[in-house]
C-alpha cells in the first residue's frame, strides 16, 4: 500500500503529467505578453467560472474542511460556506465595476483609480503578503499528502510538488494556467463527489450518520482496534499533545522509549481550584499493577488514602525529562475538579478533567481497542455550534462573527482571483462568471462536511494524533476491499495534488506578475521591453516558488483551513476595504486608502503572526482569552478599523480626489454600451 | 451570452455627443445610486441569513438542534441549503441590474441628445 508503484501514486503521476502536459500544450498558443499575464481576455464565461473555481479551490477546501470538520464538527461549516458565500459580496459590489474599469490587478485599479503610481506600489506589497500566506497550507498540504501516501518526509512533499508547480508556470504563465485551471475544478470535484458515494454506499448516508451522532450525546469516538500511533517532538507542537478522554481511564503502551515535556490537565484549572494536587498519570508498575487501578481512581477521588497510600504515586515532577523504557503502559485517570475539597459543579454534576501530555520526543504508542479517544470531544460538543472551534478562547460568538467577516471580505481581496476577472469580455459576463463559480463551488463545497462526518465514525483514531488533515487520503483506504481503497484514495489523492497546484500556481503567477509588471516594468526598468518582463516573470516565478517552499516547511503543525482563513483575513482588512470605497465612494482619497490599507492590514498581520508564534510556543507571553481569541481572528476589527480609517482620513485630505472623480465613476459604473469603459493596460 | 470583442473607451470616447462634465457628474451619481441600492438590498437579506444564523444558534439552541431528516436543523442549513440560498440571490440580483442598466443606458440615449440640444 505505501510501495512507490502503487495505485494511489500513479494516479497522482497521472494528474501531474496531465497538468504539465496541458500546460505546455497550452504555451505553444500563448505568444505575446499580455497572453502571458491575463490570458488574452477572452475566455468564454463557462470556462472562465470553471477556470476561477479550479483556482479557488485549495488544499484547504480538498483537505483542510473535510479535516476540520472531523475534528470541530458543526464550527467547521463556517468555512466552506464563507469560501463559497464570499462570492456574492464580491459580486454585489466589486466584480462588474472593476471589470469595467479594465484595470487588471489591484496595484493597476489602485494607481488609475487614484492617478498615482506611488500607491501602486503601496497597494503591490498586499499581494505579496496575502499570496505568500495563502501558500503555506498549500505547501503544507502537499507534505502531509506525500506522507500519508508514501510515508515520505514532509519536506520531500513540499520540494517535489513545489518544484513541479514552479517550472510549470515557469513555462506556461497563465494562458497555460486558464485551460489547467478549468480541467482541475473537474478532476477536483469529480474526485471530492465520487469516492464518497462509494463510501456512503458501505459506512452510511450522511443524515444516518448525523443521527446516529446526534442520538447518543454523550458518547465519544472509540477506537475498534489496537491502533499504533506516531506522535512527534516538542518541536512539531502542538502535535505531540495528548490529551486524554475525561470519560474513563484510559491505557497507553509506548512501544518505544519516550520522554515527556509537560503532564497537565486539558481543563485550564479556574482559580482556587486545586487539580494537579495528584498526578493523573500513572506508569504501571510491579508496584501499582493495572488490576489496583480502579480501586486507586476511587482513593484519588474520594481523597481518602486508604491502604494504597500515596506516597506511592510519582509526582508530576517525577514523570517529565525521563525517559520511560519502551513496553511502559501508562494509564490516565479522570477526576473531578476539586476546589477547597469540595467538587465543582456544572448543572448539579460534578466537573471532570483528564490529563493531557507533551511528549518532548518522537514516540510511538498503542491505544488499545475500546478506548476513547484522545483529543477527540464528545458527540454533543461536535454536532452543536460553540464547539470546540469557536469556542476555544472562551468567546464563542465573537470568534464566528470574526472569521465570518474574514471569510466573505476577504474573498474579493484575494489578488489570484480579481485577476481572473478581467478575463471576461465585460462586466455583465464577470458577473455571469461569478453567478457560475458559485454554483460550481457549492456543487463541491456540499461535499467537504461529509468526509469529515464519516471520518468522525469510520477512522476517529486520526484526531489521536492530530492526522484529521488527511482523512480525504486516508479513509478511503480504511475500506475492507484493498483494490477499491487504494482506487479511492488514488482517486482523492489526484484531486489534492490538483488542489494545491491550482491554487499553488495562481498565486505564483499573481506574485511573479507582480514583481514583474510592478517591480521590474514600473520602478525597476520602466523602458523594459516586453521579452524583458517575461524574463523577469520567469526569473520571479522561481524565487517565489522557492520562497513559498521555504514558508511551507514552517507550518507543518498548523490547520490548513484556518491558515488558509488567515489569508482571508489579512485580505479582508487590505485589499478589500480599497475596492469597496474605491468602486463606490467618490471621496476616497489616495491618502486616506493607504492609511486603511496599510494600517488595517498590517495590524491583523502582525496579530496572525504573533499569535502564531504564540501557538508553537516561539514567545510566552500572558494573554488574555479575549486578547487571544481577537489575534487569531482579527477581522472583527480589522475591517471595521480599515473602513474607518480610509473614510476619516479621506475626508481629512479631501483636496487630494482627482480632478476627473466623475469620469472615473462612470468608467466604473456605467453600462458598456456607453462607451466609458476602457481597458486600462495595453500591451 | 453575447460574444462581444473588448470595448475600447478611447474609439467609442469619440463618439459627437459628449455631454458636459456637469452633466456626466449628475449621470453618474444616478447610476451609482440605482446599482448601489440594488447591491445593498441584496446583501442585506445574505448579512441578515449569515450573520442571524450564529444568533439563532445562541438565543434558540433547541429549535437548532431540532432534528430534519437526520440532520439538525442548523446543521442542515448551514452544511445543505446554504449553497442554493447564495445562488438564488445571485441569479435575482444579476437580473435586476441588467435591468437597471439597460434602463441607465436608454435614458442616457436620451439625455445625451437633449444636452446636444441645450447646448
Amino acid at each position: 500500500m505505501t510501495g512507490f508503484f502503487s495505485l494511489p501514486v500513479l494516479f497522482v503521476l497521472a494528474m501531474i503529467i496531465a497538468t504539465v502536459a496541458l500546460g505546455i500544450h497550452a504555451t505553444r498558443a500563448s505568444r505575446t505578453a499580455s497572453d502571458f499575464f491575463v490570458a488574452g481576455r477572452s475566455v468564454s464565461v463557462f470556462w472562465n467560472a470553471s477556470a476561477i473555481s479550479g483556482e479557488y479551490l485549495s488544499a484547504a477546501s480538498f483537505m483542510g474542511i473535510a479535516g476540520l470538520v472531523l475534528k470541530h464538527g458543526y464550527d467547521a461549516l463556517w468555512y466552506p460556506v464563507g469560501y463559497a458565500a464570499g462570492y456574492l459580496f464580491l459580486l454585489l459590489f466589486i466584480a462588474g465595476p472593476l471589470r469595467r474599469f479594465g484595470a487588471y490587478t489591484i496595484p493597476d485599479f489602485a494607481e488609475g483609480r487614484f492617478d498615482s503610481p506611488t500607491f501602486r506600489k503601496i497597494a503591490v506589497m498586499f499581494v505579496l503578503f496575502i499570496g505568500l500566506f495563502y501558500t503555506m497550507p498549500q505547501m503544507r498540504g502537499a507534505g502531509l499528502t506525500m506522507q500519508t501516501l508514501l510515508g515520505w518526509p514532509y519536506w520531500a512533499g513540499i520540494a517535489v510538488v513545489g518544484s513541479v508547480i514552479t517550472f510549470n508556470v515557469a513555462l506556461g504563465g497563465m494562458k497555460g494556467i486558464t485551460v489547467v485551471q478549468a480541467f482541475q475544478y473537474w478532476a477536483k470535484a469529480f474526485a471530492i463527489a465520487v469516492p464518497v458515494f462509494v463510501l456512503m454506499n458501505v459506512y452510511g448516508g450522511y443524515n444516518q450518520r448525523l443521527a446516529a451522532i446526534a442520538a447518543a450525546p454523550t458518547d465519544a469516538p472509540r477506537v475498534t482496534k489496537d491502533t499504533t500511533l506516531a506522535y512527534p517532538g516538542k518541536d512539531k507542537a502542538p502535535n505531540n499533545a495528548v490529551a486524554f478522554s475525561s470519560k474513563t481511564g484510559t491505557f497507553l503502551k509506548l512501544e518505544k522509549t519516550a520522554v515527556l515535556d509537560k503532564v497537565s490537565t486539558f481543563r485550564k484549572a479556574e482559580p482556587g481550584e486545586d487539580v494537579e494536587a495528584v498526578p493523573l498519570l500513572l506508569p504501571l508498575t510491579p508496584d501499582l499493577p493495572r488490576s489496583e487501578i480502579a480501586q486507586l481512581r476511587q482513593i484519588i477521588i474520594s481523597g481518602k488514602e486508604g491502604n494504597l497510600g500515596f506516597e506511592r504515586l510519582p509526582t508530576t515532577a517525577q514523570l517529565v525529562g525521563k525517559p520511560f523504557p519502551a513496553g511502559t503502559e501508562l494509564v490516565a485517570l479522570p477526576i473531578p475538579v476539586m476546589k477547597s475539597g469540595e467538587p465543582v459543579l456544572l448543572n448539579g454534576k460534578p466537573v471532570v478533567t483528564a490529563p493531557k501530555i507533551e511528549f518532548a520526543t518522537p514516540t510511538e504508542a498503542v491505544l488499545p481497542a475500546g478506548s476513547y479517544i484522545p483529543n477527540a470531544q464528545n458527540n454533543q460538543k461536535w454536532i452543536s455550534p460553540y464547539g470546540t472551534l469557536t469556542g476555544k478562547h472562551g468567546y464563542p460568538l465573537l470568534y464566528t462573527y470574526s472569521l465570518i467577516i474574514a471569510l466573505v471580505c476577504g474573498t474579493a481581496g484575494l489578488p489570484h482571483i480579481l485577476v481572473r476577472f478581467y478575463t471576461n469580455p465585460d462586466g455583465r459576463a464577470a458577473k455571469r462568471t461569478t453567478f457560475w463559480v458559485m454554483v460550481l463551488l457549492g456543487c463541491f463545497y456540499a461535499f467537504t462536511p461529509l468526509w469529515g462526518t464519516l471520518g468522525r465514525a469510520v477512522l476517529p483514531s486520526l484526531l489521536a494524533n492530530s492526522k484529521h488533515d488527511s482523512v480525504v487520503i486516508a479513509l478511503p483506504k480504511a475500506l475492507s476491499n484493498p483494490i477499491l481503497g487504494d482506487v479511492l484514495s488514488g482517486i482523492t489523492s489526484a484531486g489534492a495534488f490538483a488542489a494545491f497546484m491550482s491554487t499553488f500556481s495562481g498565486l505564483l503567477v499573481s506574485m511573479s506578475g507582480a514583481f514583474a509588471h510592478d517591480i521590474y516594468g514600473r520602478m525597476l526598468k520602466p523602458t523594459a521591453a516586453p521579452q524583458e518582463r517575461l524574463r523577469a516573470f520567469k526569473i520571479a516565478a522561481v524565487f517565489v516558488g522557492a520562497a513559498s517552499m521555504g514558508l511551507g516547511l514552517l507550518v507543518e503543525t498548523f490547520d490548513i483551513a484556518l491558515l488558509v482563513g488567515w489569508a482571508f483575513a489579512i485580505a479582508a482588512a487590505s485589499y478589500f476595504p480599497l475596492l469597496l470605497l474605491g468602486a463606490w465612494w467618490k471621496g476616497l482619497t489616495k491618502q486616506g486608502a493607504a492609511a486603511g490599507m496599510l494600517i488595517g492590514g498590517f495590524l491583523s498581520l502582525g496579530a496572525i503572526i504573533f499569535f502564531m508564534l504564540l501557538d508553537k510556543k516561539v514567545i510566552t507571553a500572558e494573554v488574555s482569552p479575549l486578547t487571544r481569541a481577537l489575534l487569531e481572528q482579527p477581522a472583527v476589527w480589522g475591517v471595521p478599523l480599515a473602513l474607518i480609517l480610509m473614510v476619516v482620513v479621506s475626508l481629512a485630505t479631501r483636496q487630494s480626489v482627482p480632478k476627473d472623480i466623475g469620469q472615473k465613476m462612470l468608467r466604473l459604473h456605467a453600462p458598456e454600451e456607453m462607451g466609458y469603459s476602457k481597458n486600462y493596460i495595453e500591451h | 451570452m453575447p460574444e462581444t470583442t473588448v470595448t475600447n473607451g478611447d474609439s467609442a470616447r469619440g463618439r459627437d455627443t459628449d455631454p458636459d462634465p456637469a452633466t456626466l457628474e449628475r449621470l453618474a451619481g444616478a447610476m451609482m445610486r440605482r446599482q448601489g441600492a440594488l447591491s445593498i438590498r441584496v446583501s442585506i437579506v445574505f448579512l441578515s441569513l449569515i450573520l442571524g444564523l450564529p444568533l439563532l444558534n445562541w438565543l434558540l439552541p433547541e429549535v437548532a438542534s431540532q432534528s430534519v431528516g437526520g440532520f439538525t436543523l442548523t446543521w442542515l442549513f448551514l452544511g445543505v441549503l446554504f449553497y442554493p440560498i447564495t445562488w438564488l440571490l445571485s441569479a435575482y440580483f444579476i437580473r435586476a441590474s441588467d435591468r437597471i442598466e439597460a434602463e441607465i443606458a436608454r435614458d442616457y440615449g436620451v439625455k445625451a441628445v437633449d444636452a446636444k440640444e441645450n447646448r
